[in-house]
């Protein structure tokens, strides 16, 4: 059997940087794993050790995954290899022609029966990508998974946590589980686990050998919000009286 | 050309150690100067991950790498890792020792037990009256059959409290030549006439990492815990002391980063007269000369390790090295303390911290007046 677990990489929002025309220049970004796809990554290695299977992983997006350190770093966290589907006209992807990308890879992998997706992107969090994958897939498609208690021929029992509850289910497999961001810490890589990353294979696979994608959405602009200058009040007043002025001055702005 | 890139393994293992120290101890260790409690999770994490054994030898569970990657993990361990990088720092040169000269049997009880999370093996090197003056060690000791008896005193032992086992250089008087009088032994700390007793440092007199007196009172350790050769101890001490220095040296880098980051974020955030106190060439002054001698100490490191891993004669570079970066760190703290001004005299700032404790770096490993003292007649040499 072989587990495979969908990654993304974005480029690390500290690195953003605001342009005087408030669009958002990601230039001298450096191009991260998020957190939430960290967790995803160590919820498969787990998953898959459980299963006593391999663990793959899978990297859709522009040529920024070409940058073979974000691999490294990536196969040094748990993965027994990684397939790479890089094309320029992916840069902010949406969510259904990512997916549909993963689905056209994971569809070329016969042996796999478990897909893994992390609980939200680090740059957009839209939490649709492995919803949709399921669908197009045909497989069924869970969120919430926060742990995998069994992994039998046929079905995997799992906990899915909800806003108010914790559920315990049985998913048949094959299936695509969405695991919660503190499904477990992600491993910290051994100097062993980094120095053995380079030497696991890695295929690149052309966009075009998966078939013919296109985009639902259009992006028209990223824009950051218009910033405001400060005030500049200082309430200097006993408490309740500071209190009140504080929330007069909220009321003069319209703000309550 | 003069390639200063690391390679994406490099960047990769600062990158671990400092997500597993951020994770382990988030507040950098500053809550361990508080408590005096050395951080041991923080230090078993480090240990669980492979990176205590980094550049030890894979038969001790250690992963070999150069000097360049050592020295670096040094500094990131140095920049997050608190009282951790005191472990460090002790155990690059001791444990090197240990594996260059150590029998098995020594390598397997104390190299695979600090690279599991165990302490560092402490120095026993300097005395009350004698430091790098070898000359004038009394710590001497004498064969009782295939028995050493061992008695003296050492000071100015680090982590003599939280070590296991003590190198102690002890002298045999029977041979005149002092140079070649020297032996090391490795003796437990719970061996019966060893008493250690914890030294206050300046400004702080509950560290949790320890300086320590070690008294010697007839000792008895039998032969095979001569560490090498007997007699041959001096030079030993001399052997691995590249290592010792490129502790120094990235240690210090990495206090001297964190200060001036400190003072920096400091000078955009702190308004006085209206505007950031970073808009005031003074105060930009101050930024520029800390941000020069942060990145002359890190191209001397680079060239020291450089000349390590290629097998160049590092004598003189090692001392310069030294004492250029011992005395700088001192001045890039004093220009952080004017930046933070008052947040940084009051209150528990890391930088206030670092001020006093850092001084002790133009001692500890050697003196300035050492470092010029040994350094100066190789230079000199060169030219006559």
């Amino acid at each position: 059997m072989d587990v495979i677990t969908c990654y993304k990489l974005s480029p690390d929002n500290q690195d953003m940087q605001i342009n005087p025309d408030y669009t958002v220049s990601f230039d001298r970004a450096e191009w991260i794993i998020g957190d939430f796809d960290l967790v995803a990554i160590e919820a498969g290695a787990q998953i898959a050790a459980m299963a006593e299977a391999s663990h793959k992983g899978l990297c859709v997006g522009p040529t920024a995954l070409s940058n073979k350190k974000a691999r490294k770093n990536a196969l040094s966290r748990g993965l027994d290899s990684l397939t790479v589907v890089m094309d320029d006209s992916l840069w902010n992807a949406d969510t259904n022609l990512t997916a549909s990308i993963l689905a056209a890879a994971v569809r070329k992998d016969q042996e796999c029966r478990i897909v893994i997706c992390g609980e939200g992107s680090a740059d957009f969090y839209y939490r649709q990508t492995g919803m949709q994958l399921g669908e197009l897939l045909g497989w069924p498609a869970i969120n919430g998974i926060s742990k995998v208690l069994e992994i039998g021929e046929a079905s995997v029992t799992a906990l899915r946590t909800t806003e108010d509850s914790v559920q315990k289910i049985v998913i048949p497999l094959p299936a695509v589980l969405s695991v919660t961001a503190d499904y477990a810490p992600s491993r910290i890589p051994t100097m062993k686990d980094i120095l053995s990353a380079g030497k696991k294979p890695v295929e690149e696979v052309a966009l075009e050998d998966l078939g013919s994608f296109e985009s639902k959405v259009q992006i028209d602009s990223i824009l950051a919000p218009k910033s405001r200058d400060r005030k500049g009040i200082i309430i200097d007043a006993a408490v309740d009286e500071a209190v009140d002025l504080f929330v007069e001055h909220l009321a003069k702005e319209g703000l309550v | 050309m003069v390639d200063f890139t690391l390679t994406d393994e490099q960047e990769l293992l600062m990158e671990g150690i400092k997500e597993c120290l951020e994770r382990e101890l988030p507040d950098g260790g500053e809550s361990c100067y508080k408590t005096g409690e050395f951080p041991w999770k923080a230090w078993q994490a480090l240990a669980d991950n492979g990176f205590v054994g980094l550049g030890l030898p894979e038969e001790v569970g250690g992963t070999p790498c150069d000097m360049l990657t050592l020295a670096m993990a040094n500094l990131t361990i140095s920049r997050y890792g608190g009282p951790v990088a005191c472990f460090y720092s002790m155990g690059i040169p001791t444990m090197y020792d240990l594996c260059e000269f150590g029998t098995q049997e020594q390598i397997d009880k104390y190299v695979k037990d600090y690279v599991q999370g165990g302490p560092p093996l402490a120095l026993g090197i300097s005395e009350p009256g004698t430091g790098s003056d070898v000359a004038g060690m009394q710590t001497s000791y004498v064969w009782d059959g295939d028995t050493a008896v061992i008695n003296g005193g050492k000071h100015y032992t680090t982590c003599g409290a939280e070590a296991k086992a003590i190198i102690v250089m002890a002298r045999d008087p029977q041979v005149e030549n002092l140079h070649q009088a020297g032996t090391m032994f490795i003796v437990d700390v719970d061996t019966p006439g060893v008493r250690i007793n914890k030294l206050p440092k300046m400004g702080h007199t509950d560290q949790p990492t320890s300086i320590c007196e070690v008294f010697l009172s007839d000792v008895r350790v039998d032969r095979s815990t001569i560490l090498g050769v007997e007699h041959n101890g001096f030079m030993q001490t001399m052997a691995n002391f590249a290592r010792e220095r490129i502790a120094n040296v990235s240690g210090v880098i990495a206090t001297a980063i964190n200060a001036f980051e400190d003072a920096a974020a400091y000078a955009n955030q702190r308004v006085q007269f209206g505007q950031p106190i970073g808009r005031f060439q003074l105060i930009q002054e101050k930024i520029v000369n800390m941000a020069i001698k942060i990145d002359n100490m890190m191209n001397m490191l680079y060239k020291l390790a450089w000349k390590i891993d290629t097998n160049q004669n590092i004598r003189i570079d090692t001392g310069l090295a030294k004492l250029y970066c011992s005395r700088t760190v001192c001045e890039v703290l004093d220009d952080a303390i004017q930046v933070l001004a008052g947040i940084g005299i009051v209150g528990e700032h890391r930088v206030a911290r670092y001020y006093i404790d850092t001084r002790a770096c133009r001692i500890a490993g050697g003196t300035d007046e050492v470092m010029i003292f040994n350094t100066a007649p190789q230079i000199l040499k060169r030219y006559r």
